[in-house]
């Protein structure tokens, strides 16, 4: 059973970053009508998204946002024992982006770093990696960076890729960071697998089950009547609506159950925005009331791993930062079939404002 | 100390020069017989006998094998 | 310090699974003459590596390996509690192959699936993420799958035409290790280190969000080093992987000695990551191993990434270590990143199942 109570570990603080420029769904030439975009926007909740310019990767705006938490929590580089970057939008196939960000922060040698290759349940693997590596006390501090970008564009192949592809993936990168903490709450997290539904999610070419081919930078349209090209995401709406409606709610009753708790004792249900029609379909199974379920979904689209940490700094910032504790569980799911809640209290959490990228 | 005689009779070894004798000025990249191969026996070989490594970005600085000498005793 | 000690952890089997197919270093067109050849051999240490024709996956292997070991351990797939993929290799950029296999392998919903994105470090670094997950005891039974595949490519072909031209220096392996919570164990420790200023050593520079893909990215080039191969496969600065493995390493393996109050006589095996034998030679000589104590499967398997320490175990003492008697182990993975990782064990009834050759 992959249920855990980790102890000894604090979450200190949480900072996001997105590019400065917005593509604005309304304005966005990958509808066919005008009717189809208010439809969009309607049923999956997104009006806005931040999308990369330039050369800016996923790792420049973790950094950005990590460099910026550094600074607030007032730690140095040279006391980071763990960090973890998160994301399907790594910077190179190899080294690990983890060991780029390494180099570029000036952390110290004795400092373990990887890369976990996950989506939208990322946020609560990555807490249930690091906070079990935290809890027994060797590493004493660790940043977890993840985020995630659209698509792998260059600079002069993304005007095509925002003419055909639906926005509704939007651009950002965050940090959280843990301490190790022995006067801390505990935390539980369980986590699960459905790998029978791998292909809901799956970018077909680009690994090494269908290697690279100039041909698959062709935009094509996928079984489910998306253009795209078959390095991108090929998403299985009704499958994913399915397990989203099915998986979430009995992972959060689950939690809710374990710690003895009920919806009305807990501050905060954090959810991965996925499309406003699912989010609150498990909102409703869950009976959570609107104020306890914050949605960053309508200005910055779905953000996979990025989702949950970017939804409190744009959220519900100054309600974490009041001083009071606050009860949160959180819910990441998603590709995979992939998905896990986690059960913290945050208290003082450190959480800049948000950083807009130029 | 470092003994320039005795390190150039080894960079011969290492190269398989034995119809002349290296001297100092040489500029070892500019040898036929230098390689990649040999880069690496003379980077094992300084490590071993002189107990210095010399980095990657270091050594692209040096030119000629005094360099390499004058870059161990500075090391040592 | 980055030193972790466990407790509770106790390794219970490694297998690993080759493509059958040989690619023997003497007939690699590669090389302008036979004196390169010969020379490579000599230097390098590799004589011949395992590569397939077709489109086996490192996950294909791994699960080959991982289902052996199933079988011989007597477990199901529904006592697994959380599989691990650390690779470079993975079937799609999304969704996890570690997802992928889960669904294959017929494993329980409440199992935990994620990749590790790691290289030559992979082995060290992949139990320190396991062990620290399991040791607060909410994962009792679990896989860790490693390994890398060759070169990315479609057809056998564009195989052919990549040997031809791509020095043989890497294999393709898969691996399994099989780790059960069992308290008490004996004591493993392991550090973990990183190097991020030498990113570039070893880099596969295009394909990826910093230099995305594009028409151009499968063409051979040759690089600053003199090596051929396509924008998109590993460029490698030779001579600062040399430097920086035979200085971090043998540093790595002493510290690791005192941490756990052992000198080289205390320890059985020291198994390193099988870079090339000059590297590796250079290592073991400044550590003062003896060779018996550092097996090799550097000659017959070339590199294999994350997956030479088990691979080494499978085909190198297999015999001795499952003899029944305890087997203190320091093994230290390094490379790729840069990273890596140094780990103290020891193995005692470690279930090792002989090499899996797949067609």
């Amino acid at each position: 059973m992959a249920s855990q109570c980790i102890s000894n570990v604090r979450i200190c603080g949480i900072a996001a970053a997105v590019p400065q420029r917005v593509l604005d769904v309304k304005t966005s030439k990958a509808f066919a009508k005008e009717e189809e975009i208010e439809k969009f926007i309607s049923s999956v909740g997104i009006e806005r998204v931040h999308r990369c310019a330039g050369n800016m990767t996923c790792s420049d705006m973790c950094q950005a946002a990590a460099d910026k938490l550094l600074a607030q929590l007032g730690w140095k580089s040279n006391e980071i024992d763990l960090l973890v970057f998160l994301s399907r939008s790594m910077d190179y196939f190899s080294p690990a982006t983890s060991c780029v960000l390494h180099g570029k922060m000036g952390l110290k040698t004795d400092c373990a770093c990887f890369d976990i290759a996950m989506g939208c349940s990322g946020w609560v693997y990555a807490l249930s990696v690091a906070g079990s590596m935290v809890q027994c006390g060797a590493y004493r501090k660790a940043l977890l960076l993840m985020g995630e970008e659209a698509a792998n564009l260059a600079p002069t192949q993304r005007d095509e890729f925002e003419k055909y592809v639906t926005p509704l993936f939007g651009d950002a990168g965050t940090v959280t960071a843990l301490e190790f903490d022995p006067s801390s709450p505990e935390m539980f997290i369980e986590t699960y697998t459905d790998g029978t539904g791998y292909e809901s999610i799956i970018c077909r070419a680009g690994g090494y089950r269908i290697p690279l081919e100039p041909k698959h930078l062709d935009f094509v349209v996928d079984s489910f009547g998306q253009k795209h090209r078959l390095i991108d995401r090929e998403i299985d709406g009704a499958a994913v609506f399915v397990f989203g409606i099915t998986k979430a709610p009995q992972a959060v009753r689950a939690m809710l159950q374990r710690t003895g708790k009920s919806v009305e004792d807990i501050d905060y249900f954090l959810f991965h925005q996925a499309n406003l029609m699912m989010n609150e379909q498990i909102r409703k199974k869950c009976k959570i009331p609107l104020g306890k379920c914050p949605y960053s979904l309508r200005n910055f689209g779905n953000i996979s791993s990025a989702s949950i940490p970017l939804t409190m700094v744009t959220q519900i910032r100054e309600q974490l930062t009041n001083g009071a504790p606050h009860k949160i569980i959180a819910c990441g799911f998603g590709v995979g079939l992939s998905w896990g809640t986690a059960s913290f209290v945050l208290q003082n959490p450190v959480i800049p404002k948000l950083i807009e990228m130029e | 100390m470092i003994d320039q005689n005795q390190f150039l009779a080894q960079m011969q070894e290492i190269l398989e020069i034995e119809d002349r004798t290296l001297s100092p000025d040489e500029k070892f990249r500019e040898l036929p017989e230098w390689s990649s191969l040999a880069y690496l026996s003379t980077i094992a070989m300084i490590d071993d006998e002189y107990n210095v490594i010399i980095s990657a970005a270091d050594f692209r600085e040096l030119q000629t094998l005094g360099d390499i000498v004058r870059a161990i005793s500075e090391r040592q | 310090m980055a030193t972790q000690h466990i407790q509770n952890v106790t390794v219970r089997g490694i297998a690993s699974a080759v493509p059958k197919r040989i690619l023997e270093v003497r007939d690699s067109k590669s090389f302008p003459s036979v004196e390169e050849a010969e020379k490579f051999i000599a230097a390098v240490g590799v004589e011949r590596v395992r590569r397939h024709l077709g489109t086996m996956c490192c996950s294909d292997m791994c699960q080959a390996s991982a289902e052996k070991l199933m079988v011989e351990l007597d477990w199901k797939p529904e006592d697994i509690d959380m599989l691990i993929f650390l690779s470079q290799s993975m079937d799609y950029i999304l969704p996890a192959t570690a997802c992928v296999l889960h669904g294959k392998m017929g494993l329980r919903k409440d199992c935990a699936c994620f990749d590790i994105g790691l290289g030559c470090s992979g082995w060290p670094y992949g139990l320190s993420v396991a062990c620290g997950m399991m040791q607060s005891g909410g994962f009792r039974r679990v896989l860790l799958l490693m390994g890398d595949a060759k070169d990315n490519l479609s057809t056998p072909e564009k195989i052919l035409e990549a040997e031809a031209k791509v020095i043989p220096l890497f294999g393709a392996a898969g691996t399994a290790t099989a780790l059960e919570y069992d308290s008490p164990a004996a004591p493993m420790m392991i550090d973990t280190c990183t190097d991020g200023t030498g990113y570039e050593a070893i880099i596969r520079r295009e394909g990826a969000g910093r230099h995305p893909f594009k028409e151009d990215s499968l063409e051979y080039v040759v690089d600053e080093f003199g090596q051929t191969h396509r924008r998109i496969d590993t460029t490698m600065d030779g001579a600062a992987v040399f430097v920086f493995g035979i200085s971090q390493v043998p540093r790595a393996v002493k510290g690791m000695l005192q941490r756990t109050g052992q000198s080289v006589d205390d320890v059985d095996y020291f198994l390193f990551h099988q870079a090339n034998l000059m590297m590796n030679e250079q290592i073991r000589k400044k550590c003062k191993i003896p060779l018996e104590k550092c097996p090799y499967s550097l000659r017959d398997f070339g590199n294999n990434s994350s997956a030479s320490i088990p691979l080494t175990m499978v085909t190198q003492i297999r015999e001795q270590l499952t003899n029944g008697a305890p087997h203190k182990i320091i093994a230290c993975g390094f490379g790729v990143g840069l990273s890596w990782g140094t780990v103290s064990l020891t193995l005692q009834n470690c279930l090792i199942p002989p090499l899996i050759e797949m067609e």
